[in-house]
């Protein structure tokens, strides 16, 4: 599904002492089936900006669409239609587990809507996302707590929607688990077709995994830009605080002490070891 | 979110905000207790005439106020149509379907919606200008004599600081857990009274969890760090009476003795 933001303004605690204005006028669109990450610094919005997507907030201004759904400040009718379809998980969504078992957990869910999913679904699912079956039998709090964020994951996958909806998903995540998780995501997208939007603040899987950046800056969006584009842009960087991904990083030193100048197209390590072996043996 | 404002603190550099904690709790305090004495229209009059100044002067606007005791005008209609039915004095000059209306019912449902108002609106006040951590000072200073009866003073006053202090967190635990299970599809706002009393485990299951947990980090943390309770522990931050306080606190006393001493 298509997700346009149309000149939306929002503010939390309107009227009153505390009153906070979370987001400046933000017009951006996301192409259906397309994989975009949101970056910005701590506060700057992003959270406020993804839980307008399934209506969790209303825009104080303006307008959220998504399919064909319209979010306006009067809210929407159909909301759990809408949410059916844009899955969404928090960060840290192990502290939303409660059922007796991973079971019940992931069927919570699809009850809510009314939904059948069978057994092997359920199965194929919790490898998806990376689980040992014996783990749907357990109670969801004596699990890991990466095994926690897991079911928390398959959780929303079970409903099977059409978009989905991140606020950092590999946060305190180990380095092989991470990896596998936004994996699972990147697959959702290209087999799928899942739109998939996702807060990080880890700029090598923005390089990795985006097609698109769209950046947040004191409530005000900067971009959307194509990853590569954004990182080659130094004063946007200098300006929102934002740090290269590692990979750049070495490549501008290596430019910048050895004047070897090697592009980035999504190299890996080995490929650009070679690379650099080959400039040297040429010089 | 929540505009429910009782207990919340709101950040000035009012007058009242500037006031020694305890200042403020003693005139709170005593205030209470002269709502309860009063039983003229004169003493009313000046309770809601200090109720309203001390409002005016913590420079917050009357609007926010007034809108985030909304719960509490309710249970003020509420009380006040409850005394106008079953209160019977003075005399009966309406009979509606076997119930009497008389005219000191009116008086006594405007008397005691009148104090409930007044005791809501000035603890209102002093939760406004006082943060939680400095009435929580404030109470075991002052209940400090009781020591000498070997009453846990400071840990009361702790456990007091500590539940005041993990409100808030709560409170946006229950926010971030509702809108979790709210996009899992769970509806606590339609349905069956049933069906939304069921809804609220969802919520309050992870709530009790994660508060548990909590505090078991908590305790770990304050042992690690060697927290013994009251034995031989200093102050951070020392309460100091000002030259305002004397005066503050000696008007607002004179104020509530002349009106024990005249019976209003
Ligand atoms: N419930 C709330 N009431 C008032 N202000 C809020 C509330 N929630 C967030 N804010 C404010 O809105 C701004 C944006 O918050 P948001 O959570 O969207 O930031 P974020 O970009 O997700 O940050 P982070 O990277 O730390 O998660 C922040 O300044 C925050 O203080
Ligand atoms: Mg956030």
């Amino acid at each position: 599904m298509d997700i346009s933001f149309n000149q939306v303004s929002f503010t939390y605690q309107k009227g009153t002492p505390f009153e906070h204005h979370a987001l400046h006028n933000v017009s951006t669109s996301i192409s259906s089936g397309t994989m975009t990450a949101v970056i910005g610094q701590t506060g700057s919005g992003k959270s406020t900006f993804i839980q307008h997507v399934n209506g969790l907030y209303y825009p104080t201004e303006g307008s959220v669409e998504v399919g064909d759904f319209t979010i306006t400040q009067d809210g929407l009718k159909s909301i759990k239609k809408l949410r059916q379809q844009v899955g969404m998980v928090f960060q840290y969504p192990e502290h939303q587990l409660f059922e007796e078992n991973v079971r019940q957990e992931l069927l919570f869910g699809p009850r809510n809507f009314g939904l059948e999913v069978s057994d092997s679904r359920l199965n194929e699912i919790f490898n998806m996302v990376g689980l040992p079956n014996e783990v749907l039998e357990k109670s969801p709090f004596e699990l890991s707590g990466g095994q926690k964020r897991r079911v928390a994951i398959a959780s929303v996958l079970v409903l099977e929607p059409k978009v989905l909806i991140l606020d950092e998903p590999t946060a305190g995540l180990d380095p092989a688990g991470k990896q596998q998780i936004m994996n699972l995501f990147k697959s959702l997208q290209v087999e799928k077709q899942m739109t998939v939007v996702w807060i990080t603040h880890d700029m090598t899987e923005v390089l990795t995994y985006a097609d698109n950046v769209i950046v947040f800056h004191e409530g005000k969006l900067m971009g959307p830009a194509a990853p590569k584009a954004l990182f080659r842009n130094k004063e946007l960087l200098a300006q929102t605080s934002l740090n290269k991904p590692s990979v750049l990083k070495f490549l501008d030193e290596l430019k910048d002490q050895i004047g070897v100048s090697i592009n980035y197209n999504d190299q890996s390590a080995i490929e650009l070891a070679d690379e650099i072996i080959k400039v040297g043996e040429k010089s | 979110m929540n505009s429910f404002i009782i207990g919340q603190y709101v950040p000035k550099i009012s007058w009242i905000h500037q006031l020694d904690p305890r200042t403020k709790l003693i005139i709170v305090f005593s205030y209470v207790i002269v709502i309860f004495a009063a039983d003229s229209a004169l003493g009313y009059g000046i309770l809601l005439a200090l109720a309203f100044l001390s409002t005016y002067l913590i420079q917050i606007p009357f609007k926010f106020i007034a809108k985030g005791l909304k719960p509490v005008w309710w249970i003020m209609v509420f009380t006040f149509i409850l005394h106008l039915i079953f209160t019977r004095q003075g005399d009966m000059f309406i009979s509606v379907l076997g119930f009497g209306l008389y005219d000191g019912a009116i008086i006594k449902a405007i008397e005691i919606s009148l104090r409930f108002f007044l005791l809501i609106l000035m603890t209102t006040v002093l939760t406004l200008t006082t943060t939680p951590i400095a009435i929580t000072d404030a109470v075991e200073t002052l209940l400090g004599p009781f020591k000498k009866l070997k009453l846990p003073v400071h840990e009361l006053a702790m456990m007091m600081s500590i539940s005041l202090r993990f409100i808030p967190t709560l409170m946006q635990e229950m926010d971030k857990i509702t809108k979790a299970q709210a996009s899992r599809g769970l509806d606590f706002k339609t349905g069956t009274l049933k069906d939304r009393a069921k809804a609220v485990l969802p919520l309050f299951i992870p709530l009790f969890i994660n508060a548990f947990r909590r505090a078991e980090d908590l305790a770990v943390a304050m042992d690690a760090r060697g927290y013994q309770g009251a034995y031989n522990r200093t102050k951070f931050r020392e309460l100091k009476f000002t030259g305002l306080d004397y005066i503050i606190g000696l008007f607002v006393i004179t104020v509530f003795a002349v009106f024990f001493m005249t019976g209003t």
